[in-house]
């Protein structure tokens, strides 16, 4: 009697046991790598809607093994959709795939112009993908120039996923004109402490092939994208914050080009004057770098070229930061510096009295006086000395 | 009045461990929030040290008291200090205040997988499922619950150590800075969140009991509250680094968020979140897991002829409507809140009238 008992109670264990409310078989999800964010064509102020743009897997077309059945299209597929909520737009794609949509290894999302130019539609927009719990606090956040949905239809080389393509691109380092790629998870932060930041801008250049357009300064109060810095401004930009991007710079020595490697950026920031209407900064900035290519034939193991490939450096340096200062205090009257965070960090007292009127108002940021020092070690001169012996001057 | 073939057991290690295991909890998680709503950047490291400082110096009271009266239960010594029904009283109030601390971790760790991992499987039958191990576990004797602390110990003090060690990299010193801007009451207030989330050392009133020789029991038990001073004050800086002031004091889950900061590379660990979840279904059942043990053994001091195996039994499903009482996420934060107040105020007043008591009698003259 026990023994049935027993057996019966397995039984109907195994019945009820085993369920599971949320199961989710993999071929029922349909994979987002990179999503695009667009006004949508008949969106006015009054009403304004968005247009989502999903890139999904195709998972058949991946790989390139098989041989039989596989089909040969793309490996992505884009989905489009109006609306008022991203979240609404999404589960609306869901009638078209069948699937579940699965954000889990969702990268980057691409933000058009139009939407970050539109006041409070970006930090609108971002509050998603950090509700979200599956989207983890490491999405990569890029403006886009144009339509935001096109990147996602670039056709790169040698990557079959576009939204792959621009997060590799993004994970790059090797580029002066771009700061540390913004991920959703950082810029929570700087939208509650309404901090200006500066965001990268990509733009497509051919059907093949996607560029850094620039740098996009956001402004913490207009809450809006209010500007882009672009190729020289935007290099200088990264000497003031840049941390982990480097890249080369061109200089002309000896009325020759020149390409100079930057190796390190140390860049530390002091506060001279404290008054209020007349702060004055002063940013130091040190330099390493290394020769990359001479046009020129100059002797680099002399010290004399040395110097001057140092002094010319410098004065590009200093160019180009002084260029993008001033757009940024005249253009923008943004403060995409971090010379905010720095007195908030080193002086509390003072940023209280100014932070409602930093980059806004009466807008203390532009009034305030950047000097720049730049300091310039060439550290190697490559591995060569000189390719032809020419006329050098030295 | 000895608990019958039960005393004398463990060691006072175990008494260390069992406070670690049970203080680590549900607010392990909150407590980053409720810390930077109050203060500015990284000051909250202050209110833990100062937090654990105190709640450090009334563990030792605390368990000194106990360990005076070597294996009596805490009925027996408090009856003997301060009168019999005033003991009653005291013991009935612990069993509903552990009651309620445990059908509150039931309904937690329900909200948090409902939350991170299912959101089709309905919040009652995890919270049954959660609940029915808890059960299994309170059934068996009181040193299966200490094995299983000391077996789990590593891997909680590890999965922490994983969540604080991973995202160093991304700690940014522009939230950490300045420090000391933040004004006095809000220190103060902080303080008092932070002593709120170490109350878990009240399990050593009625666990002493069981300590063979219980001398230096008062020290371990403060040893395990320094320890997770020190685990909270590196997770806290670890929160604010990382994710900042003002986004630890938006997030619900700080503690947890902060492994979804985090990208593994190499493809097969992207996401470690949900290799964490396990570790924090630990930590959360260690202290259900005791909080309702204390419940039952509590009840079982004052009406001494109950079977163990029935008081569980009638306890369970009033524990299990209980923690399906609160009906969403605002009213739970609120019981939330007024539970450990009165956590709070209730352990201090016992302590110090059992402390007053003490003195006066000029300790356990008895022994």
């Amino acid at each position: 009697m026990r023994r049935v008992a027993v057996v019966f109670i397995l039984i109907v264990c195994t019945v009820f046991v085993s369920g599971c409310w949320d199961k989710q078989e993999i071929e029922q999800r349909a994979f987002v790598y990179g999503v695009a964010i667009d006004l949508s064509e008949d969106s006015s102020t009054s009403n304004p809607e968005i247009k989502l743009t999903q890139q999904l897997i195709v998972p058949e077309n991946l790989t390139n093994m098989g041989g039989g059945g596989g089909g040969s299209g793309p490996a992505f597929q884009n989905l489009s959709k109006t609306g008022k909520t991203l979240i609404d737009i999404s589960r609306e794609t869901i009638k078209l795939t069948s699937r579940r949509i699965d954000v889990t290894h969702l990268n980057v999302a691409l933000f058009s112009e139009d939407v970050v130019k539109e006041p409070k539609m970006f930090e609108q927009l971002v509050d998603v993908f950090l509700r979200e719990r599956d989207a983890r606090r490491g999405i990569k956040l890029v403006i886009a120039s144009g339509k935001a949905e096109e990147l996602l239809t670039v056709e790169p080389e040698h990557e079959k996923i576009p939204a792959e393509y621009i997060n590799k691109m993004l994970e790059e380092t090797g580029n002066l004109a771009i700061l540390d790629i913004v991920r959703v998870g950082d810029i929570q932060e700087k939208l509650l402490a309404r901090e200006s930041f500066p965001i990268a801008q990509l733009k497509m250049k051919n059907p093949k092939e996607i560029i850094y357009e620039g740098i996009a300064v956001y402004n913490g109060h207009q809450e809006k994208v209010v500007g882009t810095l672009k190729d020289e401004e935007a290099k200088g930009l990264s000497f003031f914050r840049g941390k982990r991007h480097t890249g080369t710079i061109n200089i002309e020595v000896y009325r020759k080009p020149a390409a100079v490697e930057i190796l390190k950026i140390k860049t530390k920031v002091t506060l001279k004057n404290k008054e209020m209407n007349n702060l004055k900064f002063l940013v130091n900035v040190d330099v390493n770098g290394l020769i990359a290519e001479q046009f020129g034939t100059e002797n680099v193991m002399n010290e004399d070229v040395l110097r001057e490939f140092e002094n010319a450096t410098r004065e590009k340096v200093e160019e180009i930061m002084r260029k993008s200062v001033d757009t940024l205090q005249k253009d923008f009257q943004t403060d995409a510096l971090g010379l905010g965070v720095h007195l908030k960090k080193f002086h509390p007292k003072l940023w209280e009295s100014v932070k409602g009127n930093w980059d806004y108002g009466e807008n203390y940021f532009s009034q305030s006086t950047i000097d720049i020092n730049t300091d310039v070690t060439i550290e190697t001169p490559g591995t060569i000395n000189r390719t032809a012996l020419g006329g050098g001057t030295k | 009045m000895k608990l019958q073939s039960e005393e004398g057991f463990i060691s006072d290690r175990d008494i260390m461990i069992a406070v670690i295991s049970n203080i680590i909890g549900l607010l392990t998680l909150t407590l980053p929030r409720l810390l930077a709503a109050n203060t500015n950047s990284s000051d909250g490291w202050l209110a833990i040290v100062l937090g654990g400082g105190i709640v450090s110096f009334f563990a030792y009271i605390v368990s000194k008291i106990a360990s005076s009266f070597p294996n009596q239960s805490f009925f027996s010594y408090a009856s003997y200090l301060v009168s019999k029904p005033l003991a009653v009283f005291f013991t009935l109030m612990f069993t509903l205040q552990y009651l309620a601390i445990a059908s509150f971790q039931v309904r937690e760790i329900s909200v948090l997988a409902h939350q991170y991992l299912f959101d089709q499987t309905p919040r009652e039958v995890i919270a049954l499922a959660f609940l029915l191990v808890v059960i299994y576990a309170v059934s068996g004797s009181h040193a299966a619950i200490f094995r299983l602390n000391v077996l789990f110990l590593p891997i909680i003090i590890g999965g922490l150590l994983i969540l604080i060690l991973l995202p160093l990299g991304f700690i940014r010193t522009e939230n950490l800075l300045p420090v000391f801007q933040t004004d006095i009451k809000g220190y103060l207030k902080a303080t008092y969140s932070s002593i709120t989330s170490f109350m878990g050392f009240g399990i050593v009133l009625f666990y002493i009991a069981l300590v063979k020789s219980p001398e230096n029991t008062p020290k371990m038990a403060v040893r395990g509250v320094l320890v997770i001073t020190f685990l909270n004050l590196l997770l806290y800086i670890v929160c604010i680094g990382v994710l900042g002031n003002l986004t630890t004091e938006n997030l619900f889950f700080p503690s947890f968020d902060l492994s979804r900061t985090v990208d593994i590379p190499g493809g097969f660990f992207q996401r470690f979140d949900s290799i964490l979840f396990v570790v924090w279904t630990m930590i959360i059942f260690t202290t259900a897991l005791m909080a309702f043990d204390i419940a039952v053994m509590t009840l079982m001091m004052v009406f001494e002829k109950l079977k163990k195996i029935k008081v569980i039994f009638t306890l369970s499903p009033i524990l299990f409507f209980i923690s399906m009482l609160p009906k969403d996420y605002l009213e739970l934060t609120k019981v939330s809140s007024v539970m450990s107040s009165f956590i709070v105020i209730y352990l201090v007043i016992v302590t110090i009238l059992l402390g007053v008591a003490y003195k006066i009698k000029g300790g356990n003259q008895n022994a």
